[in-house]
């Protein structure tokens, strides 16, 4: 005989209450009125003398009828056969996913990773096979499957432990519907490949801090294999306090200063403080002369506000204090370091004269507090190929030049140089061809009716591309009194890149091996046209420098993991060496310009032959975002959240499933409660009797 | 419940009377709570009792009812006779016809508590036959007896008469059923002492199953004011000897609050302290010289009466004597 329900059996203790109550019932109740109480006191209750029992008969059929109850509601069965039959021991596949995005960087939560897998691996039967991942932005194999065909359990499991000591958290973010996915689908290839365990039931394990910064979106378009279940084993931060801070801005515009960035601090919604501060630090620690900038965020909420004034161009990361979880506080920005340079004019003219090139070249080139920009007027030209202490970027020639001279000029272009030649009249014929090695060009004074203007203005070309924006296209103001007609057209090497509205070339580019000429078939001075004397003359200008200098104004910044197009950072990555925060240098292949092994956050140096400067990576904001994500809202994506059951727990599921099947087969329980109707009706009509015996006695007056 | 005559220590003291002698005779108070006329018991009762007495009680006592009063401070100096001063030259103050010879207030406790009797008849209807019989006793002797009932206060006053039918009215505001949550004695008193404006006699029908604190001071509102107060108190039979035995919830009939009890435990505990409240309450009877009787329900209201009427005579003597020894010139006055 067996109990289905074994715990009813407690039940019995039931039938000793009547029995306690028999004994040590109270003295018979019963209200007697009196007319005051001023005189008494209560009385405890009294234990009654009489222990004896009554009525042995209705006292038996009282606990038959408990105990039938009892036994019914215990639902007793009688196994036919205790023999199972053992099914062969099917094991579990069990890929253990371990967290190692940079939220897992917090304090006290990469400890319970070993905790957590440690308490998995004693869960485990030697049945199942396990494998080891990790994941952050993509995931990788620790720990394979293939390991689990070491003989013994403890030494497959003393692998996984070993390897998981190794691991690390790293600064990417978390792609939890890309790890997940790629598990799934790779336990369900292994499964279909392994021909030994058919049956095997496949579990992914997930080990994570589950923060709200990881994304699903993978998971949109997957379709959850039925046969997956995935376990959470969620770990929970015991300090909840985080802020953390970003950048915000386009980081396409690589242009922005500074003054144009803005940061953003975004404070955890469970986060207790609600003051924090910012200040400006470089690789020695934070700047302590300036006192740190304080912000009032509430949790849950974000504050934007302007970057600091960076004083020194050495300061390059933005500290965040006030929180407990260091790891997203710190915003690199990369410095930007002070470059001097020159500017060499071949030619003749003065620096005081307002009617001459000079003046307005002079003018322009002011130079900025990151860039000193000397303008220089240079008579010999063999200058410009000798080693200098500074170096020139820019040439800007006009007017007849020597054969030496064009010859050197073309010399420096041709090694990496810039030249920008103005024609002055058609005697420039001669240097132009020698400049451009061209015999066949013809300049010609253009006869201008009354002003030309320009059109036909390419404006995706670096150098105009500041007027892009429709409302700085508008050239027609500009008007040239004076030109020179050319028959310089587009060619493999050469490209107009603006043009009179008699469709006459007016700014040419030219690219000589390494460097560049342009050639503006006019002069900005006053008696050739209005340009310097216009608002388009400075960033024109500007933007034949920046061309020149082949470095682009702005800082970009990245995050962690992304790729970076060395092509944003200088014109000519050829030959690229970057260094990482960790000092490690990686050089850029010749047929790539792209640089991927961002792994860090940091200050990242670039260096080519040429130039050389520096990007910020940082980590990525949505990993900032620790609040926990509930393990349920993976459901949503069709993902079942469940354990499998070991060969063992499926053999107890299946026998406690058999008896059950037998129980309601056999339905004792059904005759049990009937035999206690039958004792409770006998019980009833005996107690009547005894009562009616009882009446008819006479009473015992007290 | 044993109807013997549980005497008390009242009673046992008392002196062989002639009332006494009649004992034997005397009326069970269980058959006479059987009619149901409160007029027939006091007749019932009176006339027995004077069918028992060999010599009228009233005799000495009725000298203090005569025509001729003496004169107190207070009274209406146009009522002196000056024509028995020019003979005695005592002041005599002349009664007219229609004025009684004394004012008698009966205050009949007709609380929760008196609903109590642990016989076939209540505490209750103990004292309405005592009110009643004392009333028609009176009334017979001319004097003038009005009636307060109360509870937690006034519930009920009949001014004091001696007319044609006051007799009916008294014994139907007798009729009151119990009532209140409690018994409060020391507002109805106070109240009673500042209706009163004329001197007389306060009988107090009670249990007295009340805290005392303040029962002192409002019963000396009352003799301060010069009336003369008897307090009887009517028991039941088990209050005082609290004959219970089997533990039971005992029940407030005032209150209703429960209270297991065990009565063999506590029996000693709940008779000390019964009788220490009834030594209280002697106490403040004798500082205030106020007359006390007991009765219990189970004893013969002849007995009530008589004793009523013994303690008068008592007192009459008594304040004769302390009278004699202030100012004996007085007292020969007042015996002429």
């Amino acid at each position: 005989m067996s109990l289905l329900t074994p715990l009813y059996i407690a039940g019995l203790l039931g039938i000793s209450l009547p029995i306690l109550f028999h004994l040590i019932r109270r003295s018979p109740s019963g209200q007697v009125p009196f007319s005051s109480l001023m005189f008494l006191s209560p009385s405890p209750p009294r234990l009654t003398r009489r222990s004896r029992i009554d009525h042995w008969l209705l006292l038996l059929l009282r606990a038959m009828a408990l105990l039938l109850l009892v036994l019914a509601f215990s639902r007793p069965f009688l196994r036919q056969s205790t023999n199972f039959a053992i099914g062969g021991s099917k094991g579990r596949r069990i890929a253990i996913l371990v967290d190692t995005s940079a939220s897992m960087q917090r304090p006290g939560v990469w400890k319970q990773v070993s905790t957590q897998v440690d308490q998995l691996l004693k869960e485990l039967t030697p049945a199942d096979r396990t494998a080891l991942y990790g994941f952050d932005r993509q995931v990788t194999e620790i720990v394979g499957f293939d390991h689990s065909l070491r003989p013994s359990q403890q030494q497959r499991h003393a692998l996984i432990r070993n390897q998981l000591k190794s691991l690390t958290p790293s600064w990417l973010n978390t792609e939890l519907g890309l790890a997940l996915s790629t598990i799934a689908t790779e336990l369900e290839t292994l499964a279909d490949q392994d021909e030994i365990h058919v049956d095997a039931t496949l579990q992914i394990v997930l080990v994570s801090d589950f923060q709200q910064g990881a994304t699903l979106d993978q998971l949109d378009s997957f379709e959850w294999p039925k046969n997956v279940k995935l376990q959470v084993r969620p770990i929970e931060c015991p300090q909840t306090t985080n802020a953390s801070l970003h950048l915000v801005a386009d980081r396409t515009q690589t242009d922005q200063t500074d003054e144009d960035w803005r940061l953003r601090i975004d404070n955890a919604s469970e986060s207790a403080s609600e003051t924090y501060h910012v200040q400006w630090a470089n690789h020695e620690g934070p700047i302590t002369n300036l006192p740190p900038r304080s912000i009032y965020v509430l949790p849950g909420t974000s504050h934007v506000m302007r970057v600091p004034e960076r004083k020194a161009a050495t300061w390059d990361r933005l500290i965040l204090s006030g929180d407990n979880q260091p790891f997203d506080n710190t915003l690199f920005m990369a410095p930007r370091l002070q470059e001097t340079f020159e500017v060499a004019f071949i030619g003749q003219g003065s620096q005081q004269d307002p009617d001459d090139l000079l003046y307005y070249l002079k003018n322009v080139f002011t130079g900025d507090p990151l860039r000193t920009i000397n303008v220089v007027q240079m008579a010999q030209t063999r200058e410009l190929n000798l080693p200098r202490n500074i170096p020139i970027k820019l040439v800007v020639a006009s007017g007849i030049l020597d054969e030496e001279t064009a010859s050197s000029l073309r010399t420096y272009v041709s090694r990496g140089g810039h030249l920008l030649y103005i024609i002055k009249d058609e005697t420039d014929q001669p240097s132009l061809q020698q400049l451009l090695q061209d015999k066949q060009i013809q300049l010609q004074e253009a006869d201008v009716a009354n002003y030309a203007m320009l059109s036909e203005i390419n404006f995706s070309h670096p150098i105009f591309s500041s007027f892009a924006s429709p409302q700085f296209r508008d050239f027609k103001s500009i008007h040239f009194w004076h030109y020179r007609k050319s028959n310089l057209t587009n060619s493999k090497n050469r490209r107009v890149l603006a043009r009179f509205d008699s469709n006459d070339p007016a700014v040419i580019e030219e690219d000589v091996d390494d460097g560049k000429i342009w050639i503006m078939t006019s002069g900005w001075q006053p008696a050739d046209s209005q340009l310097a004397r216009s608002k388009k003359f400075l960033p024109l200008m500007v933007g034949i420098l920046e061309r020149s200098l082949g470095i682009l104004a702005g800082v970009p910044q990245y995050h962690v993991g992304e790729e970076v197009d060395c092509l944003s950072l200088t014109q000519q990555p050829k030959s690229m060496t970057i260094i990482n925060p960790q000092q490690d240098e990686f050089k850029l292949a010749n047929n790539t310009t792209i640089f991927d092994q961002t792994n860090f956050p940091g200050i990242y140096r670039w260096e080519t032959s040429q130039n050389n400067g520096f990007f910020a990576v940082n980590l990525a904001p949505a990993e900032s975002q620790t609040a926990p994500l509930d393990p349920t809202s993976l459901e949503q994506h069709g993902i079942q959240i469940g354990r499998q059951l070991s060969s063992d727990e499926e053999q107890k599921r299946d026998r406690q499933m058999r008896d059950r099947e037998l129980e309601s087969r056999q339905k004792f329980w059904q005759w049990l409660i009937a035999a206690a109707v039958v004792i409770v009706l006998g019980e009833t009509w005996l107690s009547g009797r005894l009562a009616r015996n009882l009446h008819t006695e006479p009473k015992e007056t007290t | 419940m044993a109807t013997s005559a549980s005497t008390s220590s009242e009673t046992a003291n008392k002196p062989a009377e002639p009332g006494r002698s009649a004992a034997a005779a005397l009326i069970d108070p269980a058959s006479l709570m059987r009619i149901k006329s409160l007029m027939v018991r006091a007749k019932f009762v009176v006339e027995g009792f004077f069918s028992g007495l060999h010599r009228s009680p009233f005799h000495g006592f009725s000298v203090e009812f005569s025509e001729y009063r003496e004169y107190s401070p207070g009274d209406d100096p146009r009522y002196l006779d000056w024509r028995l001063y020019a003979r005695s030259d005592r002041y005599y103050v002349k009664r007219f016809e229609d004025e009684t010879n004394l004012r008698v207030h009966l205050l009949v406790d007709l609380s929760q508590s008196m609903g109590y009797g642990s016989g076939d008849y209540t505490k209750a209807d103990y004292a309405r036959t005592a009110a009643a019989t004392l009333a028609y006793f009176l009334y017979r002797q001319r004097d003038a007896v009005g009636l307060f009932t109360f509870t937690e206060q006034i519930d009920q006053y009949v001014p004091a008469r001696y007319r044609t039918g006051h007799l009916q009215r008294l014994m139907a505001g007798l009729q009151t059923a119990v009532s209140g949550t409690g018994t409060n004695l020391e507002s109805p008193l106070e109240h009673v002492a500042s209706m009163l404006n004329k001197r007389g006699l306060v009988i107090l029908v009670s249990d007295l199953l009340a805290p005392l604190e303040l029962l002192a001071s409002r019963l000396s509102f009352l003799t301060s004011r010069g009336h003369e107060v008897v307090l009887m108190r009517i028991l039941d039979p088990a209050e005082v000897e609290f004959n219970f035995n089997s533990p039971a919830m005992f029940q407030d009939v005032e209150t209703s609050r429960d209270l297991y009890v065990d009565p063999q435990a506590i029996r000693t505990q709940y008779l000390q302290r019964f009788n220490d409240h009834e030594a209280e309450v002697k106490e403040i009877c004798a500082s205030l010289g106020i007359d006390f009787c007991r009765f219990t329900t189970d004893q013969p209201l002849e007995l009530a009466l008589f004793d009523f009427v013994n303690s008068r005579l008592q007192r009459g003597k008594a304040s004769g004597a302390r009278r004699f020894t202030r100012n004996p010139s007085q007292v020969s006055g007042s015996q002429g």
